[in-house]
């Protein structure tokens, strides 16, 4: 019986243990099978813990399974993948099964879990399908280093760098992380470690966290093919507010000026719903199969995932094919086990969103007009030019600058592809010495080859070309990772004492190389994209980080009686990045303790689980590559003078922290409840420090600061049978975090970290991470707007101190009801605190196209607070302007919304015992319950740590629903 | 059991510690690791590779992007001096044009001035021995650096170059008496070495500028020590008169009209101010000079500016200006320039307007063009202004004139009509009209003529105003000699958005102290701010600029 559900379990797998005397259940539930009465028998179904009885004098035995949330005994994959009892860890994890990730899928996997683990805030980029996600576990913890977790398969860690990100508000792209490319149908499970302390065996990359995920392998048993269908359309779920009462001024010659600070509009606003217009309804694809069975011997696994997703931006599509492949072997009599796995992933996608403002599309859609006529520059959006005999682009105002343009032409000839070519090899060889010895070698290969191209056709502005012949520009990323370890596990009881013990060694090679070439001079012929056409030498830029990281770890839980439980991991690195200093090998300790107390005094027998835990580590973190070894290089012909130097011998960050928590659960683990506060401090962080030009360099390295995060996870989870046929279950998870940058050090007032459109992101002692700075709207002590004698708003001198963009609190909470075969599904997340900038507004301002203007316009103009009124145009010209009043577009990020819904029915058995199809209505991010700023709060335009919250025209965010079917065979 | 349990942990702990030795003795690599496989270390670099820098960062293109020079350069002096004018809102006419100064544009001129002229100046200085190396590298930084002290007024200077966290700043009279030292040495050390060795070309692979001749290199550092000197004449004319006198009197002389114009020629660099006119759009010739000029009837007026009708529209038409009822107003073939500092609109009703043409010859809109450094026209004009000064400049005020204006008209292929420019003595600047706003019309305000008479003041007006027509496009010593004599006479800007640091009608004096410097250099802007002798904004004068009579 499936005790959660309370229905037979069909298909579950009755062996006698040690044997292959075995059968399945049936329709009901029920099976037989000739034992003896010494046998012991196995009960065990996917996804469930498995039971084991011992026949005795018992003709008839029943047994309930049971799933789900961590159970007492159950084996959970930890660092290293080594396995340890869920009920001895010391630190907080939270385990998610992979069918969260597939109820509703998305082309990037991680924005499943939105909502679902307390502590992980998934930001997605607004680049779309294809697009990278920041992912952060308890706050932002280095300046500049990586803030993001560890994403570790299988036990091997997986570099989830990305060829570039956003780094101003002019352009740039998100080039795709790692994660993102992988297929979620190939997952069983995930495991946040959320803290250092359960990352500590994997060093300085696990400082942020780990993500632990173990894919499916093969089982023992008949083949079985598993297959599903995902198709979703999506639609904008956020809009910019426009006005369609004033137009631009129409000038003499009819044509219209830039911005739309004209008379009202008489007749058609033709360009009223150009938004609407322009963003079509997308759609995705996602169709996945795969197999996997065998025997004793041998299990296999196959899967072929094939997505396809056409954005909401026309011309926007994204393409990708995953291939998986993993064997298990076990030899000489099932001591040695081998397992290999093959991966091979294709993407490719055109016109992914970028941000920024060149070459978007969004800048000439915003602030086209009202009075314009969109549709004749939507179907002209170029006239031949038989003089050059090309395509000239038509626009409403003058292309040569650097802001807007024909959104079609943008689209159809600043065209831009991206293709990525990914393959991931790895082995793993277990040798069991004795039942209490293993010995295990890993070696994994990771290989990625992205290549991207745009072509800017010729009459795209020319401050975005050199020369007037158009410009071509290739970008060739590689990137390389292979990691071996070697490991050796000794996992014995003597009476009341347990231990479980590991030593180990490992290396990392990391290499990346990149070659970039952009035209500087004239192609040979218009629109001839070729990279030899360009007539002088073009720009080509090799940027190669190569990193080698060597470590030996070793770790070790002494257990007594099963009550008390207490870990000790110590692990040293040799970081090739510190070369040159003395401090190249850096060594950190990390201990934890849990106590069972259920265990160890007697309980109300509704307490199933009742455990303290604490931990506390100190986790390094090395630099990127080649810093403390600054060198010159050469650009245009010349060499390029360094003018980046440390300023003293650079030492690795050390990060600690210390963990304190309980886990609850009650009434037959119906009701769990988990608890965990934690504090940390990132010492000796690496800053780059801009220094005045006349020291003769323009920044400096150096370490130093302590950036806090405190806060407290929590989450709650209740099942309830309501009736025998209806079941309830609900969870809710909360999480506190606050950062303090309690030093930075005594030579810096602040560092800056990013800055874009008059805004600066700013670390400044005392501050927090992701605080934001920028020029503020002058008032006088009444409240009243300052003027000048030309009745323009004065702004303050210097900037202050606007808002912070990372929220404190984030939660969500979830409900599933099953009623017979139907299921019904829905969660809601949101964030409180927090501020999101919209850039976006600020420009729409100055233009004259937003809502907000035009009713200031019917107003008479701004309200100063006094009675008067500033006249619209100047108040918005010098406000919304760059390096204008940025506290005026400041928003509270505080969101809820509907985050996932999903409604579907199971027929059991449809297609043969336990192979069941079920459908499932779905949609995600379907409505804001609230949300005070324009834009969607949890987008962000890049994963790099200084252009958080910020929006500049990037794409907004979608609203998906359709349907979901998985059918097994 | 535990017998066996010991040796297999033995056994085990033993490969394991073999395996990390094994694997840690791999740090042996690690440096070699961690060093970029493109990247140059200080040994590998040539002497001739940190010549390369100052010399394409005096007018900069060092990096041939073309937005550094926009910044550093054409959106302050060049639009002060009332050479150039922006046809470009640029943030809603809250820029630099309308004395509303854009904190983001404005570190540019000393950030670049210091990281790429006197750095590689002082990693010369600190790599070689050679006297004439380092008499050329010495001229290369007052050369640019003289551009920046202008900009700014006191800077970091004698205390630069050296690390730290902050940096002193030194007072502009202090950095123009090092000036004059460093001239000096390097006058004297180069006199030296042409003395015993002539020109050595082969010694010189790396010059862009003097054509390889270690002696235009020397009279190129004899006219900057004149244009120094001259520059000090209100507040030093002690030291004014000697430093020129003692540039004129060395044996190899300044330039004269058997030298070429000191300009930068570098087969990989193209013009950026080209650019910034033909390409961006953000450039336009301004009103004054329209107004002299075509007063004047200048014959190198053409040869200077392009007139309207230089731009295309999509049919490869050329684009007319309208005017304000959107009427064509048959402007195509005519030059017109833009007001400086008024509220542009924000279509492009500006941007056919002329713009500047730095190619002389049969190839318009070229932008493969030199840099200019110095034009040979402006020694004369100094040697006539100092003559006009009693000083001793070999040659009386009013022949140097002459010379110069010839010069400068023969660089224009326009020396035919030399005897009918410096003989006319009725033309003068014309009014300014605009043909797409007639509220933007100004009466003509330079009220002199060619012809050399007239008081000393009328005198100097004379030999400014032909200076300066000579210098275009060089908008940074132009705009310093503006502030210093207050000639030619320019028009005022339009509106004036300064919130009061400048009086409605007067001019811009300096730049105030850069954001990036106020950021990170708080101390040494403090010790500027000390130095500045007024508030720390666009109205105080500089140190050379004394309000007072030039006589």
């Amino acid at each position: 019986m499936d005790k959660d559900a309370n229905m037979p379990l069909i298909g579950a797998n009755v062996i006698v243990k040690g044997t292959t005397n075995g059968t399945i259940t049936d329709l009901d539930g029920k099976y037989s099978l000739s034992v003896n009465a010494s046998d012991v028998v196995t009960f065990s179904f996917i996804g469930m813990e498995a039971k084991e009885e011992t026949v005795g004098e018992r003709t008839v035995i029943n047994v309930e399974l049971t799933s789900g949330a961590l159970k007492i005994n159950e084996v959970v994959v930890t660092a290293m993948g080594i396995e340890r009892k869920a009920k001895s860890l010391t630190y907080a994890t939270q385990s998610v099964g992979g069918d969260e990730l597939t109820r509703a899928k998305e082309t990037n996997l991680i924005n499943s879990l939105q909502g679902k683990t307390s502590g992980l805030t998934i930001s997605p980029n607004s680049s779309g399908a294809g697009g990278s996600s920041k992912l952060l576990i308890r706050g932002n913890k280095s300046a500049q280093g990586n803030n993001q977790p560890l994403i570790v398969i299988d036990g091997m860690p997986m570099s989830n760098n990305s060829s570039t990100q956003l780094e101003s508000e002019y352009g740039g792209r998100d080039g795709g992380d790692a994660l993102s490319n992988l297929n979620p149908d190939d997952i069983s499970s995930m495991n946040v470690l959320k803290g250092a302390s359960a990352a500590a065996l994997y060093g300085s990359m696990a400082a942020n966290g780990v993500i632990l995920i173990t894919t499916k392998k093969g089982r023992e048993g008949a083949a079985r093919v598993d297959f599903s269908s995902n198709v979703t359309m999506e639609s904008q779920a956020t809009a910019p507010s426009l006005q369609s009462t004033y137009g631009a001024t129409v000038l003499g010659d009819g044509s219209l000026s830039d911005n739309s600070w004209g008379d009202k509009i008489t007749g058609e606003a033709k360009g009223a719903n150009r938004v609407d217009d322009f963003f079509r309804t997308g759609a995705t694809f996602i169709n996945s199969v795969s197999i996997n069975g065998g025997g004793e011997k041998l299990q296999g696994f196959a899967s072929y995932a094939n997505t396809y997703a056409n954005g909401i931006v026309p011309t926007n599509n994204f393409q990708r094919h995953n291939m998986t492949l993993k064997e298990t072997i076990k030899l000489f009599n099932n001591k040695v086990t081998v397992d290999g796995s093959l991966n091979y992933i294709i993407q490719k996608g055109t016109n992914r969103p970028e941000g920024g403002q060149y070459f978007s599309p969004l800048t000439g859609l915003y602030t086209f007009p009202a009075n314009g006529d969109f549709a004749d520059y939507k179907n002209n959006y170029k006239t031949f030019d038989a003089v050059n005999n090309y395509d000239a682009q038509n626009w409403y105002r003058d292309v040569n600058q650097d802001f807007s343009a024909n959104p079609y032409w943008v689209l159809n000839n600043n065209k831009h592809t991206e293709k990525r070519d990914r393959m991931m090899v790895s082995g793993t060889v277990k040798y069991d010495i004795t039942d209490y010895l293993n010995v295990q070698g890993r070696l994994n290969y990771d290989k990625t080859a992205d290549k991207y191209d745009r072509k800017v056709y010729a009459t795209t502005s020319s401050v975005l070309m050199n020369g007037s012949n158009g410009r071509y520009t290739v970008n060739d990323y590689n990137m390389r990772q292979f990691y071996g370890d070697l490991l050796a596990n000794f996992n014995k009881t003597f009476n009341e004492w347990e231990v479980n013990a590991s030593l180990g060694t490992s290396f990392l090679d990391y290499s990346t190389s990149r070659f970039d070439y952009d035209t500087t001079g004239e192609l040979l012929l218009p629109n001839y994209f070729v990279i030899a056409a360009d007539s002088k030498n073009g720009v080509k830029n090799y940027e190669s980080p190569r990193k080698r990281l060597n470590a030996v770890f070793a770790t070790a839980q002494v257990g007594y009686k099963g009550m008390i439980y207490v870990d000790v991991t110590g692990r040293n690195d040799w970081s090739s990045t510190l070369a040159f200093t003395n401090n190249s090998s850096y060594f950190y300790p990390a201990f934890g303790v849990t106590a069972l107390l259920n265990e160890m005094m007697p309980m109300s027998e509704k307490v199933n689980l009742l455990k303290l835990r604490g931990s506390y580590s100190i986790v390094g973190n090395d630099m990127p590559a080649y810093i403390t070894n600054p060198l010159n290089g050469f650009n245009n012909g010349s060499v390029s003078m360094n003018n980046n130097i440390p300023f003293t011998e650079m030492k690795p960050e050390k990060l600690k922290s210390l963990e304190l928590g309980f886990d609850l659960g009650m009434f037959d683990n119906r009701f769990n409840w988990d608890f965990t506060f934690y504090k940390s401090n990132n010492t000796n962080q690496y800053f780059a420090m801009n220094v005045p030009t006349g020291t003769g360099y323009s920044q400096y390295y150096f370490n130093a600061g302590d950036i806090q995060n405190a806060g407290f996870e929590t989450s709650f989870s209740y099942s309830h049978p309501i009736t025998s046929d209806l079941t309830w279950k609900g969870s809710f998870n909360i999480s506190y975090n606050d950062n303090e940058i309690k030093n930075l050090d005594d030579r810096l007032d602040y560092v800056n970290i990013g800055s874009a459109r008059g805004y600066d992101f700013r670390l400044v002692k005392g501050g927090s991470f992701g605080d934001i700075y920028a020029k503020k709207l002058m008032k006088d002590e009444n409240g009243v707007i300052v003027t000048d004698n030309n009745g323009r708003p004065q702004l303050s001198a210097n900037k202050e101190f606007v808002g912070n963009v990372n929220s404190k609190w984030n939660l969500g909470l979830s409900n599933t009801f099953n009623y017979k075969d139907y299921s019904l599904y829905f969660l809601f997340d949101g964030r409180i605190g927090g501020n999101t900038v919209s850039a976006t507004q600020a420009t729409l301002d100055s233009y004259g196209v937003s809502e907000e203007s035009a009713n200031a316009r019917d107003n008479g103009g701004v309200d100063a607070g006094n009675g008067t009124k500033i006249d619209a145009y100047k108040y918005y010209s010098t406000v919304g302007a760059n390096g204008g009043a940025g506290d005026q577009y400041v928003y509270s990020a505080t969101n809820f919304r509907m985050r996932e819904l999903s409604l579907g029915y199971t027929f059991r058995n449809l297609l043969g015992v336990s192979k069941n199809l079920s459908i499932n209505l779905v949609g995600r991010n379907l409505f804001f319950i609230y949300k005070d700023s324009p834009n969607d709060p949890e987008m962000s335009m890049s994963t790099s740590n200084g252009y958080q919250g910020i929006d500049y025209f990037a794409l907004p965010s979608t609203r998906s629903f359709g349907f979901n079917l998985k059918a097994t065979f | 059991m535990k017998t066996s349990i010991i040796i297999n942990i033995k056994r085990v702990s033993l490969l394991m510690v073999s395996a990390a030795m094994g694997l840690s003795s791999c740090t042996g690599n690690f440096e070699e690791l961690n060093s970029n496989p493109t990247g140059l270390g200080v040994a590998d670099l040539p002497l001739s590779t940190y010549f390369n820098e100052p010399q394409l960062s005096i007018y900069y293109n060092q990096s041939n992007g073309n937005w550094e020079y926009q910044l550093i350069q054409n959106l302050n002096a060049d639009l002060y001096s009332g050479y150039l004018a922006v046809p470009t809102a640029f943030n809603s006419n809250n820029n630099n044009s309308l004395y509303s100064m854009v904190d983001g544009w404005n570190s540019f001129t000393l950030n670049y001035g210091l990281l790429h002229v006197m750095k590689p100046v002082s990693n010369i200085l600190k790599s070689t021995e050679e006297p004439d190396y380092i008499a050329i590298a010495k001229i290369l930084r007052v050369a640019g650096m003289s551009k920046v002290t202008d900009v700014y007024g006191p800077i970091p200077y004698s205390k630069s170059m050296q690390g730290g966290l902050s940096v002193e700043y030194d007072s502009q009279e202090d950095i123009y008496k090092s000036f004059f030292a460093d001239l000096e040495e390097s006058i004297n050390a180069l006199t030296a070495f042409v003395d015993a060795n002539g020109d050595q070309s082969t010694r010189l692979t790396f010059d862009k500028m003097c054509g390889r001749s270690h002696t235009t290199w020397l009279r190129y550092a004899n006219t900057l020590r004149l244009r120094l000197a001259m520059r000090v004449v209100k507040v030093a004319p002690a030291l004014a008169k000697a430093q020129a006198e003692a540039a004129v009197a060395n044996k190899y002389g300044v330039l004269t009209a058997a030298d070429a114009n000191i300009e930068v020629k570098d087969a990989n660099t193209r013009n950026p101010l080209m650019i910034i006119a033909r390409d961006y759009n953000d450039c336009c010739v301004g009103a004054s000079f329209e107004s002299i000029l075509k007063g004047y009837n200048d014959p190198r007026l053409t040869k200077m500016v392009l007139p309207v009708g230089w731009k295309l529209d999509s049919n490869k038409q050329q684009i007319d200006i309208t005017d304000k009822n959107g009427n064509a107003t048959n402007s195509i073939g005519e030059v017109h320039g833009i007001r400086n500092g008024f509220s542009v609109p924000s279509s492009a009703v500006y941007k056919m307007y002329s713009i500047p043409m730095v190619e002389i010859g049969t190839t318009v809109l070229s932008d493969k063009y030199p840099l200019p450094i110095m034009k040979v026209a402006e020694a004369y004009f100094l040697r006539a202004e100092g003559a006009l000064r009693g000083w001793t400049m070999g040659g009386d005020a009013e022949s140097l004139y002459n010379e110069g204006i010839r010069v400068s008209l023969a660089e224009y292929g326009v020396e035919a009509s030399y005897n009918d420019y410096v003989n006319d003595n009725t033309r003068m600047a014309q009014d300014y009209v605009d043909p797409y706003n007639s509220e933007l019309n100004i009466a003509a305000m330079n009220n002199v003529t060619v012809k050399f008479g007239g008081d000393n003041e009328t005198k100097l007006q004379k030999i400014i105003t032909q200076k300066w027509i000579a210098m275009f496009p060089e908008g940074q010593e132009a705009w310093s000699e503006f502030r210093r004599t207050g000639y030619p006479k320019l028009f005022p800007i339009v509106e004036n958005r300064s919130a009061g640091s400048v009086a409605k009608g007067d001019f811009i004096k300096r730049l105030p102290f850069c954001l990036d410097e106020r950021d990170n250099n708080p101390a040494g802007v403090a010790s500027g701010v000390a130095l500045l002798g007024g508030a720390d904004n666009i109205g105080t004068r500089l140190w050379w600029d004394v309000q007072k009579g030039n006589f």
